[in-house]
């Protein structure tokens, strides 16, 4: 996988993964995984600071779960209503760019 | 700047935190250490239901992680750090190399001898007068010597303790970060960091051709944040930070004395109970106990005898996750909390709290507690 691609798309990952539910990172990982047949594999070091990010840009929230391994609550992370809007609009900002590259290129996207 | 706290962390987990959080305003820091930390736990759990050991386990989710550097130069540009830690950020990328190295580890394994059947001091109040001693250890009113006059009689030879080094203690100890220091009247103390006063102390058991030995129980610090944790009953290893302490009987004791049981003290002080009688064991019971456990996990039992003492018994899990194991009662029931090893059962059965101590942190030991799906036990 191109991780330029990734680095481009990440927020839309992440905020997609969290559309249905609140994760935490580890699970978000897996999420990511599951759902893409095995074709996204983070880097735990580029996916925090995106989390963080996120939630300082206010697409995000953060929430208290269970006691994770070490003791502490885990931190989940939900969508929050501004997250939903920029979600919509990464999609069709996507979906576009999508569309673009399949006329050009001939298809196979 | 203080690090900030930790439950449960390896040596190389703890270092690669601290430089992947460096930098960070104090509750973001925080934040990110615990999310970090829990992260690498929870996929080292995973990689151990794949078959890794814990120490491996624990070195590949750190390696997952990434260079700590590119942590804290993506963790920079979120929280807008002054461009000089971004460049410092930048520069700490190469000593990402180096704190690799350290996760990577590949911890070696000492070999720690043990021993039993060694002559032992007389201890008593105060010294004989006219007698020609040495003196071993000096402490709490007992002094501890050896008579080195002619014509008395030879010193007792203890055989039940399994001892260790001065040099065993001083490597295990190092190991998880902590410091020994052997006093002027023979008592050996164990610090650790965060912990203003020492944790441990134990008096010189005894000294021989000028090596002085300790009981095993020393090699164990429960409270060290490093954790310590242990695998192997026939051949038990210590897993102290990044590396593995294999005991190996003295080849000239003609007596095995068993590691765990030496421990047990140890053990029983991490679940908040005091040691205190040992059975007969002509009174010992055999019970075969389905369990969910791996064979060769290590299980520890234990009874409340009169008073508030306790006792504990040891048994290697065998294939299918059976557990035969020797208490000093015919009908037992399981509990699964230490205080309720004090309630009288309706049905006259004995409390027992079966606890795996193998592959456990010792400093979370109470999570080694289960109760198995057969909740009551009655001997063959």
């Amino acid at each position: 996988m191109n991780p330029d691609l990734l680095r481009g798309n990440l927020d839309l990952i992440l905020l997609s993964i969290l559309e249905a539910r609140p994760l935490y990172g580890f699970a978000i990982i897996q999420e990511a995984k599951e759902r893409s047949g095995g074709y996204f594999e983070f880097r735990e070091g580029s996916l925090y600071p995106a989390l963080h990010r996120l939630e300082l840009d206010g697409l995000l929230a953060a929430q208290e779960g269970e006691t994770g391994r070490n003791g502490k609550p885990r931190k989940y992370y939900a969508l929050t209503d501004k997250g939903r809007q920029a979600l919509d609009a990464k999609r069709h900002e996507f979906g576009a760019f999508a569309g673009a590259m399949r006329q050009l290129t001939g298809g196979g996207a | 700047m203080t690090a900030p706290t930790t439950i449960y962390t390896d040596r190389a987990l703890h270092a690669y935190l601290r430089r992947a959080t460096w930098g960070l305003p104090t509750g973001r820091q925080q934040e990110l250490w615990d999310e970090l930390e829990e992260h690498v736990l929870a996929r080292a759990d995973q990689l151990q239901v794949a078959g890794l050991s814990p120490a491996q386990a624990l070195t590949q989710a750190i390696r997952e992680l990434g260079p700590p550097g590119s942590v804290t130069l993506g963790m920079a540009k979120v929280y807008t750090m002054p461009k000089i830690l971004i460049a410092a950020g930048t520069a700490a990328l190469a000593l990402s190399a180096a704190l690799y190295a350290v996760a990577g580890g590949g911890g070696k394994t000492v070999s720690l001898p043990v021993s039993t059947n060694l002559p032992m001091p007389v201890c008593q109040p105060k010294l004989p007068e006219n007698v020609r001693v040495t003196v071993v250890s000096n402490w709490e009113n007992s002094i501890c010597f050896f008579r080195i006059a002619p014509g008395y009689p030879t010193n007792k030879t203890i055989e039940s303790e399994l001892l260790v080094t001065q040099q065993a203690v001083e490597q295990v100890v190092a190991a998880i970060g902590g410091e020994s220091h052997l006093q002027s009247n023979g008592i050996l103390s164990i610090s650790i960091p965060s912990f203003p006063t020492p944790v441990s102390m134990a008096r010189i058991t005894t000294r021989v051709n000028a090596t002085n030995y300790f009981p095993a129980h020393m090699l164990l610090v429960p409270t060290s944040a490093v954790p310590q944790y242990l695998t192997g009953f026939q051949r038990p290893i210590i897993h102290a930070g990044n590396q593995q302490f294999s005991l190996n009987q003295d080849a000239s004791s003609d007596k095995v004395m068993p590691f765990y049981e030496s421990i047990s003290p140890k053990l029983l002080s991490s679940l908040g109970l005091p040691w205190g009688y040992r059975s007969s064991p002509a009174n010992m019971h055999s019970h075969s106990v389905p369990t969910h456990l791996n064979a060769g996990e290590v299980v520890m039992a234990v009874t409340r005898g009169a008073g508030d003492s306790y006792q504990s018994n040891f048994s290697e899990v065998l294939d299918g996750g059976e557990l035969s194991i020797r208490f000093d009662r015919m009908h037992v029931a399981f509990v699964s909390d230490p205080q309720r090893l004090k309630e009288r059962q309706p049905d006259g059965r004995t409390p027992v709290l079966l606890v795996r101590v193998t592959n456990i942190p010792l400093n979370q030991l109470r999570q080694g507690i289960f109760v198995p799906a057969q909740a009551t036990s009655d001997a063959r």
